[in-house]
């Protein structure tokens, strides 16, 4: 039975304007910059998502900007009410990806609308594509920012993974962009391919449906092409590449086909990234040659601007590592009450609630999260009861400021795996990606007495005020005189 | 015509080799759909801004554009990626080989 869900991004943009998360924007605005300062504004304003229907140098080309950047357009693409409190959103979506997984069917050319134009040989060119300029000082025109790549294991063809590779034009058949050796593509790649000389084949993919942007997007431990199957309740439907054996979703706006090329580099980056900064600095990265290119017809380029919080990037990576792991803390018996990961942190903080059952519970938390494959993403774990709102920012900020004694509270687990993206990173780390965590234990300790332990005085707590002075405040709210 | 190209350089500005060949990326200025277009080149550069036929406009690592502009002279264009792996803080300097 399949969950409600927008087949193209096309359906999701209609939905979109109809329940007021999108503005369209009918004049003309500059690929240099101009677009991206209004999707980057956007961002930051939590504004309805900008759709853009006349680009200069481009006719015929439309842009589609922070596509999933707010709780409420996540819960549109999930086809939830767009209200729908975030716990309800995660119950749902671990709902979806915990039935059996549903694998993907394969449609004719004929029936996928990804195929209706078609570029090959002399006529590749990836400057009849509209790449924008999406920061001023970006290392080149980001044609990628929010698709995904697919690639597939040369000794087991059928592990084929999608992931968020961001690209870079550097000529009309080249692109450029980073694959870092912890990830699903570059193991694939500098494991497999490389090291015997072989070009990896490859498909970027532009403009998906929203929940293969979702799928891709997540850790997904199993193809996330039948990932995607889940959310949907039934399968994606795919289409081969004209020029290698790679399937695609075949409603996409825009296929790239190519080959990644093992022991050369193109100058890349920087780039404004998803911690807010340009931290990586312009350095040689993987090399994408193109050999075809299909699209729609009227196609839609859809752009993300990472920068400061809050951007797609920001909250779907932290709402999927979020449920990875939570489902890694259940499966080991920790009665946990939540894990959220703040989008404002650039998912580098996350919060797990949990009941204080045994000493060492958050030693155990921190142990458990940092050493899974999640990892490299996030530095810092606070550890917090499970009667705090995980969700309430003033609620995690008053009891790290509180309860987190601040020598025996903070943890330090050094040497670890990190990125080159930490901005606070120093050269040395950044260079190799390596990066210390922090858990901040924000759990009074069980052998304190009782008697001695602090009581937290909030209206809801029953030590406080009993439910019956509850209930008659609740009840009779609005008689005192308020309004909210 | 006096074309305008961008460089980015990793090193201290001041390490940088002037009127010495050198394979480097520079990335084409000139308004409209190929605007950025990346080009492998031997050039010489030079602090000052009119002493050879373009324009060069210089960024740091971290896309920073310094406020003193450039000059460039393209010797060749280098088609391919070089598989020399090529020293992109300040170029390779073409006299070593």
């Amino acid at each position: 039975m399949p969950f409600k869900y927008y087949k193209d991004n096309r359906e999701f943009i209609k939905a979109l304007e109809k329940s007021g998360d999108l503005v369209t924007i009918e004049q003309e605005v500059d690929w240099d910059m101009e677009l991206g300062a209004i999707v980057r504004r956007a961002c930051e304003k939590n504004s309805p998502a900008p759709y853009f229907k006349k680009i200069k140098d481009y006719p015929g080309w439309e842009a589609f900007g922070a596509p999933m950047s707010t709780w409420r357009r996540l819960n549109i693409a999930m086809g939830l009410d767009p209200e729908t409190p975030i716990n309800e959103l995660q119950d749902e979506y671990i709902r979806r990806i915990t039935a059996p997984t549903i694998k993907p069917v394969e449609v004719s050319r004929e029936n996928a609308p990804c195929k209706e134009n078609l570029l090959t040989g002399d006529d590749v060119d990836l400057f009849k594509l509209v790449a924008p300029m999406v920061h001023g000082g970006d290392g080149g025109r980001y044609l990628c920012t929010w698709h995904m790549v697919v690639g597939a294991s040369l000794k087991a063809p059928d592990n084929v993974n999608w992931g968020m590779y961001r690209q870079m034009v550097f000529d009309e058949k080249t692109m450029c962009g980073p694959v870092l050796p912890f990830s699903d593509m570059g193991k694939m790649f500098y494991e497999e391919y490389a090291p015997i000389d072989k070009p990896m084949p490859f498909a970027t993919v532009i403009g998906m449906d929203p929940l293969s942007g979702i799928a891709a997007c997540a850790p997904a431990p199993y193809s996330e092409a039948e990932y995607t199957g889940q959310l949907m309740g039934e399968p994606v439907e795919l289409v081969k590449c004209e020029t290698n054996n790679l399937l695609v979703p075949a409603h996409a706006e825009v296929i790239i086909e190519g080959e990644i090329i093992p022991h050369v580099g193109i100058e890349e980056a920087p780039f404004g990234e998803y911690t807010g900064y340009r931290t990586s600095p312009r350095a040689a990265r993987t090399v994408y040659k193109v050999t075809c290119i299909t699209y729609r017809h009227n196609p839609i380029l859809t752009v993300s601007n990472m920068g400061i919080p809050t951007d797609e990037g920001q909250l779907l990576r932290s709402f999927s590592l979020a449920l990875e792991m939570r489902k890694l803390l259940e499966s080991q018996q920790i009665p946990i009450s939540g894990v959220y990961m703040l989008p404002e942190s650039t998912h580098h903080l996350v919060a797990v609630g949990v009941r204080n059952a045994y000493p060492g519970i958050a030693h155990q938390i921190g142990h458990l999260v940092f050493g899974s494959k999640l990892a490299p993403w996030f530095h810092m774990v606070m550890v917090v009861d499970d009667k705090t709102d995980i969700y309430n920012l003033n609620e995690l900020m008053h009891d790290f400021s509180t309860k987190l004694h601040p020598s025996k509270g903070i943890h330090i687990y050094k040497s670890h795996v990190g990125t080159p993206l930490y901005p606070f990173a120093d050269p040395a780390d950044r260079k190799y990606g390596k990066g210390d965590k922090v858990l901040f234990d924000c759990l009074f300790p069980l052998d304190w007495p009782l008697a001695e332990t602090p009581i937290k005085v909030g209206f809801s707590n029953p030590d406080i005020y009993p439910l019956e002075i509850q209930e008659k405040v609740l009840s009779s709210w609005k008689e005192y005189g308020f309004k909210d | 015509m006096r074309k305008e190209w961008d460089t980015y350089i990793l090193t201290k500005l001041a390490e940088v080799e002037e009127d010495v060949e050198t394979l480097r990326v520079i990335r084409d200025l000139t308004p409209g759909t190929h605007k950025y277009r990346g080009k492998f080149v031997k050039c010489l550069i030079s602090r000052d801004p009119d002493k050879y036929p373009d324009t060069l406009r210089v960024r740091l690592g971290r896309g920073q554009l310094t406020n003193k502009i450039w000059s460039i002279k393209i010797t060749a264009e280098v088609e391919g990626i070089p598989t020399k792996p090529y020293h992109m803080s300040g170029g390779i300097s073409l006299k070593e080989d």
